[in-house]
């Protein structure tokens, strides 16, 4: 068996969206506070993890503002689940011996900084810029229509996951809105890419945050409440949307049956799921890969409710990238927030008896996926 | 345009659109088609396709409409095309977006956006 790696911080950067700091400024924020809950210091980081829209060698940039000098860097980019497969990366570093102390760090001010944002728009593809895509929109537009197609989605099905995900954010303080969304306010959103609606998208946020890692058998020395990798995969397929092998159906089929193959449990074991909720029906396409539901019943399978506080599926606890934070690249806030519940930290929304979550994220059009599954320690 | 530009075997694939020919490539050891062009088959891995011209007519495999275009002002169709010879490419649909529909029948033919020849797809009558 392999030795055992736990998470022993996992927070987000107390000024996120104050516009009060840039970038790596809110990575060494999150940083700092994430280390604050340990017994670790800065200076026994030795292994840095980062993937950025604005910084082309993050880790080093993020070495240099906190003045650490690490012996391992990963800045392994596979989009919006980078963060969750670094977990993995680190669990192989530390394992390895390549370094003991790894941590994980993600910011970006995108919505501080409005127009003057640039994301990654240099490397679209030449074969599909031309055409006036919406990247990364205009792919998962697509992939609802085929959806819509091959098993008879309805748009009112897709909003039910919207509506979920307003429920989970009104129990969280931090999130930006106050009162609970609608079906039919979904559905009367201007539609921004058909069959898409503007509320069929994730909030455009600024977002930072740390992830702390270290080997099991330290994890107990340093942190009151660690959190175990038990299992962990990735996969990707496509880069652009036309290399898309099956629109209707993502990696997850292989990093979800993988994890959890590597955890020796079944989706019945997990007790909240921490899911990449960029559009409604990235939601339904995970449910079903990850096998939740059959194929083509993401649709009818989140319509019945199961998806709500209350429902069944406790998913996006903190209200998700739909309804309380997404700044492009969400994997780190799907950590924090499994964390959160795994050491009963999460207040209002905390769901009862937590001691196993699954984390799933995607990346690109849906054509990466990382997903881990973990566990409280001591409790699995 | 923000970034990108064709090059190599890319900017062959645009240079053969002012010539208003949709080549695609064909792999001489598996004779698999091929797009996105490319130096390595993606199939067996052994050859170096071949381009090839392609009919120029497929089905609408899925579509989305540009609602907010960052082209011009009125919404347009992008659609996904599977070309008879099994290859797959995004490009615009040249249909008023009520008129698209997945399976729909459709042909090259070429416009000029973003300052490139380009492959656009018009629906066809079926026969």
């Amino acid at each position: 068996m392999k030795p055992g790696i736990a998470l022993v911080g996992a927070v987000e950067a107390p000024s996120v969206g104050l516009g009060t700091l840039s970038p790596v400024g809110l990575m060494a924020e999150a940083a700092a506070h994430a280390l604050r809950g340990t017994d670790l210091v800065m200076s026994d980081v030795d292994g840095l993890f980062s993937a950025s829209p604005v910084y082309h060698m993050p880790t080093v940039t993020l070495a240099e503002y906190l003045g650490i000098r690490p012996r391992y860097s990963d800045s392994t980019t596979i989009g919006g689940s980078s963060f969750v497969a670094h977990v993995r990366h680190a669990a192989g570093a530390i394992r390895s011996g390549l370094c003991s102390v790894a941590l994980i760090a993600y910011a970006s001010t995108q919505r501080s900084d409005g127009s003057r944002y640039v994301g990654s728009a240099s490397e679209l593809s030449p074969y599909e810029a031309p055409f006036g895509i919406r990247w990364p929109l205009t792919g998962y537009a697509m992939r609802a229509r085929r959806h819509i197609h091959e098993f008879g989605t309805t748009s009112e099905q897709l909003a039910t996951v919207a509506v979920a995900a307003r429920e989970w954010s009104l129990l969280n303080p931090r999130a930006p809105h106050r009162t609970p969304l609608t079906v039919d306010d979904v559905l009367s959103s201007p539609l921004v890419c058909a069959p898409l609606h503007r509320l069929d998208c994730c909030l455009v946020t600024d977002a930072a945050g740390a992830v702390v890692i270290v080997s099991e058998d330290r994890a107990a020395d340093v942190a009151p409440c660690p959190v175990t990798v038990l299992g962990a995969a990735e996969a990707h397929d496509a880069r652009y949307i036309s290399g898309i092998p099956d629109f209707t159906a993502t990696p997850a089929t292989v990093t979800g049956a993988a994890a959890l193959k590597e955890a020796s449990m079944t989706l019945s074991d997990i007790d909240v799921v921490e899911m990449y909720d960029a559009f409604t029906i990235s939601v339904i396409l995970a449910l079903e890969d990850l096998g939740f539901c059959e194929k083509g019943m993401g649709g009818p399978f989140a319509a019945s409710g199961v998806l709500r506080p209350g429902g069944g599926l406790p998913m996006n606890t903190n209200g998700g990238g739909l309804s309380y934070r997404h700044g492009g690249m969400l994997g780190i806030n799907l950590l924090i927030e499994a964390f959160e519940q795994l050491t009963g930290t999460a207040g209002q929304r905390q769901v009862e008896g937590v001691s196993t979550a699954l984390v799933h994220a995607l990346g690109g059009v849906q054509t990466t996926a990382a997903t881990l599954v973990l566990g409280r320690m001591g409790a699995v | 345009m923000s970034g990108w530009f064709p090059r190599g075997e890319e900017a062959m694939f645009f240079r053969y659109c002012v010539e208003r020919r949709l080549m695609i490539q064909r792999c001489p050891v598996c004779r698999t088609h091929v797009f996105p062009p490319r130096s390595v088959c993606p199939h067996c891995h052994a050859g170096t396709p071949d381009w090839v011209e392609a009919l120029g007519t497929g089905e609408v495999h899925t579509y989305s409409v540009e609602m907010r275009p960052t082209q011009g002002d009125q919404p347009y169709v992008l659609a996904i095309v599977d070309l008879d010879e099994g290859v797959r490419l995004l490009t615009r649909l040249d249909c008023p977006p009520e008129d698209a529909f997945v399976g729909q029948r459709v042909g090259v033919t070429f416009q000029e956006l973003e300052g490139l020849v380009v492959p656009i797809f018009q629906p066809v009558a079926l026969n």
